[in-house]
């Protein structure tokens, strides 16, 4: 049973302590959702733990190898997507896609893996200006798993999405767990919180564990 | 009413948004500085050529006369004496120096033969160059200037001699026909209208193009607003409003943009003292302001997307450079430079401003501003 | 090595379909510049005035001195290149000189024709306009200094004849007397070049003219070129870096892969300008000095050795780019810096018009330094220190902007 552990990560900017002693694990095939409201770092989290940012402490273990001090495995098990869409601009999806993944696996990809489950070879050759949100989204989320990741950290990936794009994303990422991969979730998403096995509330840098109880304003009323 | 409220308010916020940015602050401040240190810059030595003088006999009094006048004199010709002839050549291979003139020994006894025979013989200065230019010329016609009145005096005592049979001795002869050179000039120099303009300082030719610099800026800076603006309709910022109002929106974004540099120029102006008076800069500048935001506009629809206007803007500045009075001034260029709003502030920026002037100004932003309305209507209508 | 490769390649597709326009609209204009050139040169030598800067003459030009001055003034090569008289009256002088279509205008009193002769202080009005264009009118009070002495000092000697014959009771009609020694004041201005010689040393230690001047243009144009990459490059949004760093491209890596698209699309552009340039330069038969045994090939040979400081404006242009991201103040510095160091490094007025103390900063300056490695390659001359320099910078341009996009990855 692999399991992720993430403890005691630390961050100030300045004065300002960003988070406060971090810590929660994952295991294979689950998915951990963390919630919170606008600024309360959940995408720093998710930043640092996929390599962009530095912790000022803390750890980040996956099968005990520390990810913070090994890059190159951190770039073979971790897929991310932020917030933005990683995307350029100017190229289709088709290119930006190549980027990640070679010829003959990304035809396989689109052909019946993936990609073709996110629905991509239907804008293929959509310069990504001429994308729709969801569009983008999924395209995102193409190229971060070009690695075949371990572990996916996704913030807020169904924001400004429509119904359909949801369902779409939804059901790969329910799909990637059942394969046993792991998924840390930063959301606002109510219909993503069915995906999440384990619940955090983000809050003044501090982590809480939560349960949801299908009641939105009880929910809100904790953020 | 509620409409020109509606206009302050947005104008507001896209100001707000370009002084977030540090940079656009920084840029504000950065104009008048840099116009600063180039005015203490150009107030040193400095020159369009720099001769180097050299005198075979450092004791003739000529000679002397002549270099301590040239070393005195306020000119665009730098002169500087050098001690021997070998360094003065080496400067001038180098590039250190454009030319080395090299006064020979016995000077007014050489030139006072070449008058009565008519005969080079080596002349009275050797010039060294590197190489045959306009400037060169102009620089030996000067030189010719400097040595007039001694030349003239040479000539009167031949002519003396050898027309009326007179052998008189030069003391005689320079109560009669020696000018100094120094007397006051025949000719009094005017700034034209210069009053009017309220110019007091003339400008050294290092600084008279930042005007002209400075007014591009605010075309640029139009120009930039207007790539600012399609970026935000392809962002889809703009969608909220009316294709009409949408249209319109652009001059807000221009004058949120211009008017903050508009006033770092004007800063920049005054403090170079290059500066003809409140009102009448704020009427020029208003009015060049006006113009240049149908001039950008028309520029935006021409080329219709951020990118190929980002193409076409490096461009466009060269051709505003040499189009417009600000380096040089090529007068068979009218046809073009009328077209640009640059050329009409920098002509009457210098000038008394007349009805006439301002009514030109005005003109250019009535067409300007038909032509715009003109191809909004035809966008509104294909829409 | 493969993760960059990938990176770079992207990026150069993303230049390349931004190349077409860019390229075409480059070659568009500078082709539009190349004609308004043709246009002025061949109405500059074909016009038999060859006037640059027009002087309006107002007032009565018939005292013998003014006309000797103008005359001595429209004889000289120099000033028929550069001066044209224009007789007209004041109001006319005035309001062509407002309409820019003249340098400057002389007002010749009334009467001062009879106080010039009589010896009293007789002036004559020149009217300059305050014009940006600083450089003509330095020239045109330089050539009016000129001719201030020349009849000055000839007024003085035809004045002191006639009190010389006055007192040296000479027999002669001092008017014959007079008029004679008039004429040859107008030899001895006539024959002025023979109180001089010239030797010329040659270009061999320096650049010649016109030389100078290509190295300046390309740089200059260089310079303002940034401008063109801005809605490409500069970018607020930091994701696509966010992203590519978890996937183990550093900052450096993506640093380099964007810089170098840029370069390639910078030097595909400058090339495209600049061969064919050469080409036009040797059919139009203006040969460099440097050139002279071979113009087209070692003027494309330059061209191609010009890219290291083509790679230094490039990076200078990245920094930019990467340090200011709202589009307004990036192209408004862009051009403000690419402006003012053209200028500061002589590649508009020649360097050696500016003071000492901007001359010895300049060769550290990155436009400078271009401008001196250019000037190297031109003259055939080693060029290892000025390769230092455009390395050094290379390394801190490209340094900075990588620390600038991990400050911005942070925030």
């Amino acid at each position: 049973m692999i399991m992720t552990e993430i403890k005691n990560i630390k961050k100030k900017y300045g004065k300002k302590i960003v988070l406060e002693d971090i810590s929660f694990s994952v295991q294979e095939g689950k998915c951990v959702g963390i919630l919170g409201g606008n600024g309360c770092g959940k995408s720093t989290l998710l930043s640092i733990l996929a390599g962009v940012q530095k912790a000022d402490n803390g750890s980040f273990l996956w099968e005990g190898a520390d990810l913070f001090a090994d890059g190159k495995v951190r770039s073979e098990i971790l897929g991310y997507v932020p917030q933005g869409n990683p995307l350029m601009e100017e190229l289709t999806a088709w290119d930006n896609l190549r980027l990640w993944y070679d010829k003959e696996s990304l035809k396989k990809e689109l052909e019946e893996g993936v990609l073709a489950m996110l629905g991509i070879p239907g804008f293929i050759r959509v310069p990504v200006k001429k994308m729709s949100g969801g569009m983008k989204k999924r395209l995102s989320i193409g190229c971060a798993v070009a690695n075949r990741p371990k572990l996916l950290l996704l913030d807020e990936p169904s924001a400004a999405l429509d119904l359909v794009c949801k369902e779409r994303i939804g059901n790969y990422l329910r799909d990637f767990k059942a394969q046993g991969g792991s998924i840390i979730l930063a959301t606002h998403d109510v219909p993503e919180l069915e995906l999440c096995d384990e619940l955090f509330i983000m809050k003044e840098g501090v982590l809480e564990p939560y349960t949801f109880d299908g009641n939105v304003h009880h929910l809100v009323g904790r953020l | 009413m509620r409409q020109i409220r509606h206009c302050f308010l947005y104008y507001a916020l896209l100001s707000k948004r370009f002084f977030k940015k540090f940079s656009f602050i920084i840029l504000l401040c950065t104009v008048p500085l840099l116009v600063l240190g180039l005015k203490n810059v150009s107030a040193e030595d400095t020159g369009m050529l720099k001769i180097l003088l050299y005198a075979e006999d450092p004791e003739d009094e000529t000679v002397r006369e002549l270099t301590a006048k040239m070393l005195k004199e306020d000119s665009v010709i730098n002169y500087q004496s050098v001690e021997d002839v070998d360094t003065g050549k080496r400067m001038v291979a180098r590039g250190e120096a454009d030319a080395l003139w090299i006064f020979r020994d016995d000077f007014i006894n050489r030139a006072e033969k070449i008058i009565s025979t008519g005969r080079k013989g080596g002349g009275v200065i050797t010039v060294i160059e590197r190489e045959e230019n306009v400037a060169m010329q102009l620089a030996r016609v000067k030189l010719f200037g400097i040595m007039y009145p001694d030349l003239s005096y040479a000539l009167c005592k031949n002519f003396v001699k050898s027309e009326l049979g007179i052998e008189a001795t030069d003391e005689e002869l320079m109560n009669y026909f020696k000018s100094s050179g120094n007397e006051e000039k025949i000719f009094n120099l005017e700034l034209v209208e210069g009053d009017a303009a309220g110019i007091t300082e003339k400008q050294n030719y290092l600084t008279a193009p930042l005007r002209g610099m400075l007014a591009l800026m605010i075309i640029l800076c139009g120009l930039a607003a207007e790539m600012y603006y399609l970026q935000d309709k392809e962002h889809g910022i703009l969608d909220a409003f009316s294709l009409r109002r949408r249209q319109r929106s652009v001059y807000v974004y221009q004058m949120a943009a211009m008017i903050p540099v508009a006033a770092a120029i004007f800063a920049a102006l005054y403090l170079i003292r290059d500066f003809t008076g409140v009102g009448r800069e704020l009427l020029l500048l208003s009015l060049y302001l006006l113009d240049s935001v149908f001039f950008c506009n028309l520029v935006r629809k021409l080329f219709g997307t951020a990118g190929r206007l980002g193409a076409a803007i490096p461009i466009l500045i060269l051709g505003m450079l040499v189009v417009c009075p600000i380096f040089f001034y090529f007068r068979n260029l009218s046809a073009i430079q009328n077209l640009v709003p640059t050329f009409y502030y920098l002509r009457y920026s210098c000038v008394r401003l007349e009805l006439g002037d301002i009514g030109k100004m005005l003109l250019y932003a009535l067409i300007g501003g038909a032509l715009d309305m003109i191809t909004d209507w035809f966008a509104r209508s294909r829409a | 090595m493969k993760k960059f490769r990938q990176y770079f390649l992207a990026q150069l597709k993303r230049v390349w379909k931004a190349f077409p326009f860019i390229a075409l609209m480059t070659v568009l204009l500078v082709g539009c510049m190349a004609v308004i050139s043709i246009a002025m040169l061949r109405s500059y030598n074909s016009s038999d005035k060859k006037q640059k800067l027009e002087i309006g003459i107002a007032g009565d030009t018939s005292n013998n001195y003014i006309s000797f001055g103008l005359m001595a003034v429209q004889m000289l090569d120099t000033s028929r290149f550069y001066v044209d008289f224009s007789q007209m009256s004041e109001e006319e002088a005035k309001s062509r000189l407002k309409a820019g279509e003249m340098t400057a205008y002389v007002v010749i009193p009334e009467g001062f024709a009879e106080a010039f002769d009589a010896g009293e202080d007789a002036k004559v009005t020149y009217a300059a306009a305050n014009q940006a264009s600083g450089l003509g009118s330095a020239l045109t009070n330089e050539i009016v200094e000129i001719v201030s002495n020349v009849i000055y000092s000839s007024r003085t000697s035809i004045n002191g004849i006639w009190s010389f014959m006055d007192d040296y009771d000479c027999p002669e009609d001092p008017n014959v007397v007079s008029d004679d020694l008039f004429a040859e004041f107008m030899n001895l201005f006539l024959g002025r070049t023979k109180f001089w010689s010239v030797n010329y040393l040659g270009a061999d230690g320096s650049l010649g003219f016109i030389s100078y001047y290509v190295i300046a243009i390309m740089i200059l144009f260089m310079l303002l070129w940034g401008i063109t990459g801005s809605s490409l490059f500069m970018k607020r949004d930091v994701s696509l870096a966010k992203f590519l760093k978890a996937k183990g491209q550093g900052i450096l890596l993506q640093i380099s892969a964007e810089y170098l698209a840029y370069f390639v699309l910078m030097a595909g552009t400058m090339l495209m300008i600049f061969m064919p340039a050469v080409v036009v330069m040797a059919k139009a038969n203006l040969i460099l000095p440097e050139w002279q045994n071979d113009p087209v090939s070692q003027g494309i040979t330059f061209v191609v050795r010009m890219l290291p400081a083509m790679a230094l404006l490039a990076a200078f242009h990245f920094f930019l780019y990467e340090l200011i991201t709202n589009m307004v103040s990036g192209i408004l510095f862009q051009f403000i810096m690419g402006l003012g160091l053209a200028y500061l490094s002589g590649c508009i007025y020649p360097l050696s018009f500016f003071p000492e103390s901007i001359q010895r900063l300049v060769p550290f300056l990155p436009s400078g330094l271009a401008m001196k490695y250019g000037a190297g390659v031109m003259r055939g001359v080693s060029v290892g220190t000025e390769m230092a320099g455009i390395v050094l910078y290379l390394a801190l341009f490209l340094g900075l902007a990588a620390i600038v996009r991990g400050r911005r990855m942070k925030a």
